[in-house]
């Protein structure tokens, strides 16, 4: 830690220049008017355009534009346009100690992560976010990525309802598929399956040496925007 | 353990997740001065997630939940509109951006990260007027450089043809062939956007491939979302072509699955919809002539190998307007020049660790998502590809490569962002912005 000490100095004089809130408002101003607009339109999305002209108009809209609004008020007011609204609900409650159903995740090695207590029906992304144990959910529950994949044993795999077509189109891109894979967002957890152990991937795997073909999930769907839109 | 100022170029998934990981294994309590700067050429955050996935897939762009959390990081910086490492094809496209050289980088950060994705779409020489897919994707998703108008003409054309078998062709025929009124619930679509496609006369679209059905390159979810649409059918494929492609042995699961839904085609039976779409096989496009609307195919044969190869027939099909989506390649620029692989289009790197053009790994410039991989996979694989960078970036931290090439980069990087950067803060956008902006239209 000694060098990342030193850089302390050259960090904490850096730091007048933008303020902890990091909000280009604060930060150190220039003189000089900006050449041109951003307009937004019903996404909230930017569109430059060179043919406002006149400076004083800029400068209110571009003011608008670093003065952004606080957020609604309202709770039920989407966060964003550009999310839908997760549907696991957020934090769960807790079985007292000793009445709950038991999950153990552990690592794609074999070695337990952590052992703990859930109720009937919570789903394994949310009992692995309850917990903190690091299981990914980009999409926040809605079957549109692979990032929640668990692998199963046997004879929960077989315990439980089948997979939608929906959940194993996902499946079909997480990495390591078996014949026991399942998206934790859609495991609901039963008195029966007390005891259930779920396996976490790897999360990270060396991918591939440059001059070699990449190894990466398949179908390698090769789109532009193939980011799962 | 070496110090950590890090400038990021690109704010889209891989970028933030590569982020994400190493601000949360290097938590404040014991890396305090650990600052991130992350740019932008847009003035927008997100990349991809708010400019490439479809508006009528708000789910898919839930990760954004997490790439705030990210944010809130007091060591996190965005600046969005600056265009690092600029050329003149650049520029032209980003003229209100704040350009920054690269080298004006290298004095404050003691290490880089490219995360930048494969922004160039690739062409085909055979057909010079044909639109590039992006130029669509950027209009649908209000992308800043994005004409007001549809890129093809959407209110005087019936039947479009999409060239390349992928996700983005997908995208774009079953935006087009929705109703509108399907369409409207969903915030993403910008107004405009909206409006136009309310007076689209498309009917037809046909997707055109090289290869064969098990070769085709989208996935499973799409192809189903389509073929459930209640007004819209597919056309049947040819049953030889479906026989031909199931005998192949090295099928796997998500192939299997995808020639399954081929197989069993659209919700609608083909011809009782007003609307429909279908998929070519074993086509390479040679010509396109707009005023004749003739679209020439040669016909091609799949290879043991599962190549396409010409057979020598050609045939001609009719059609309005033509699309290429056939892939994306990183942009080339003039800092990268050593670092940058022109064949495979990618930023040269051994498991997120940038190498020169003699294939050593230049020390603490890494690379991450598509400008490390190439235009592949969908969010998961690029935060994969994010994780392994972050986690080769900090083991490197605790004990540097020992055998590397000269880096660029200082160990006592200057204060603040690059100077480029400190004189032109009234044109640079920040986090914040963005949120408040997004909100006030929910």
């Amino acid at each position: 830690m000694h060098a990342l000490a030193r850089t302390a100095g050259a960090a904490s004089r850096g730091a007048h220049f933008c303020s902890p809130t990091r909000t280009v408002t604060r930060c150190v101003p220039s003189t000089s008017a900006p050449p041109r607009i951003w307009t937004q339109h019903r996404s909230g999305l930017l569109h430059s355009s060179a043919a406002h002209s006149n400076p004083a108009a800029a400068a209110r809209r571009h003011a608008h534009l670093r003065h952004a609004p606080a957020r609604p008020p309202a709770p039920s007011a989407p966060r964003s346009l550009h999310t839908s609204a997760p549907r696991h609900h957020g934090p769960l409650n807790r079985p007292a100690p000793g009445t709950g159903i038991k999950v153990t995740f552990q690592d794609s090695k074999g070695q337990p992560i952590r052992t703990v207590e859930a109720n009937e029906g919570d789903n394994l992304l949310d009992i692995a976010h309850e917990y903190d144990i690091d299981l990914e959910g980009a999409c926040e529950g809605s079957v549109a990525c692979s990032t929640c994949h668990v692998i199963l044993r046997p004879e929960t795999y077989d315990a439980l309802p089948e997979p939608s077509d929906e959940e194993n189109d996902m499946l079909d891109m997480a990495f390591g598929l078996t014949d026991t894979s399942r998206l934790g967002c859609q495991v609901k957890v039963t008195r029966e399956l007390d005891g259930l152990v779920a396996t976490l991937p790897s999360a990270t795997r060396n991918m591939f040496v440059d001059g070699e073909r990449p190894l990466l999930p398949s179908p390698e769907c090769g789109r532009g925007s193939c980011t799962g839109g | 353990m070496t110090a950590l100022k890090l400038a990021v170029m690109g704010a889209g998934p891989s970028a933030f997740y590569t982020v994400s990981r190493i601000l949360s294994s290097l938590p404040a309590a014991s890396a305090p001065d650990l600052q991130v700067h992350m740019f932008d050429r847009v003035p927008a955050p997100h990349g991809l997630v708010r400019y490439g996935v479809a508006p009528d897939h708000p789910e898919v762009k839930n990760c954004i939940n997490k790439f705030d959390q990210t944010a809130q990081d007091p060591r996190f910086t965005f600046f969005g509109n600056v265009l690092v490492d600029p050329t003149s094809a650049t520029k032209q496209q980003y003229p209100n951006a704040v350009p920054l050289p690269l080298t004006s980088l290298f004095p404050h950060y003691t290490h880089l990260l490219f995360a930048q994705g494969a922004s160039q779409p690739l062409t085909l020489p055979a057909l010079p007027e044909a639109v590039p897919a992006l130029s669509l994707v950027h209009w649908y998703t209000g992308h800043p450089t994005a004409s007001s108008i549809p890129p093809i003409p959407i209110d005087s054309i019936e039947h479009l043809t999409l060239i390349g078998h992928g996700n983005v062709s997908l995208d774009i025929a079953r935006l087009l062939l929705r109703s509108p009124a399907s369409l409207r619930p969903y915030d993403g679509l910008p107004a405009n956007v909206l409006r136009q496609l309310e007076t689209s006369t498309v009917k037809r679209v046909t997707i055109v491939g090289r290869r064969a059905p098990a070769q085709v390159s989208f996935t499973a979810k799409e192809l189903r979302e389509l073929m459930s649409q209640p007004d819209i059918s597919f056309e049947p494929i040819e049953p030889s072509l479906m026989n031909t492609a199931r005998t192949d042995d090295g099928l796997d699961r998500p192939k299997k699955r995808i020639l399954d839904i081929l197989s069993r085609g659209s919700k609608v039976q083909s011809g009782l919809a007003d609307k429909s779409w279908s998929l070519k096989f074993l086509r390479t496009p040679l010509g396109w002539r707009p005023k004749q609307r003739e679209l020439r195919l040669g016909k091609n044969a799949l290879s043991a190998r599962g190549q396409a190869e010409a057979t020598g027939e050609e045939e001609v099909i009719s059609t309005d307007a033509v699309v290429v989506s056939v892939g994306y390649r990183s942009e080339p620029s003039t800092g990268l020049k050593n670092w940058f692989d022109d064949a495979t289009g990618r930023i040269r790197n051994s498991n997120g660790r940038v190498m020169d053009s003699l294939g050593h790994i230049v020390r603490n410039v890494y690379a991450s998502g598509w400008a490390a991989t190439g235009a592949r996979g969908v969010i998961a694989a690029s935060m994969h590809s994010a994780y392994m960078t972050a986690d080769n970036l900090l083991a490197d931290l605790e004990v540097p490569i020992a055998d590397t090439a000269p880096s660029p980069l200082v160990s006592d990087p200057s204060r603040g962002p690059p100077i480029p950067i400190q004189s032109a803060m009234d044109q640079v956008t920040g986090y914040d912005d963005w949120q408040g902006n997004m909100s006030q239209h929910s």
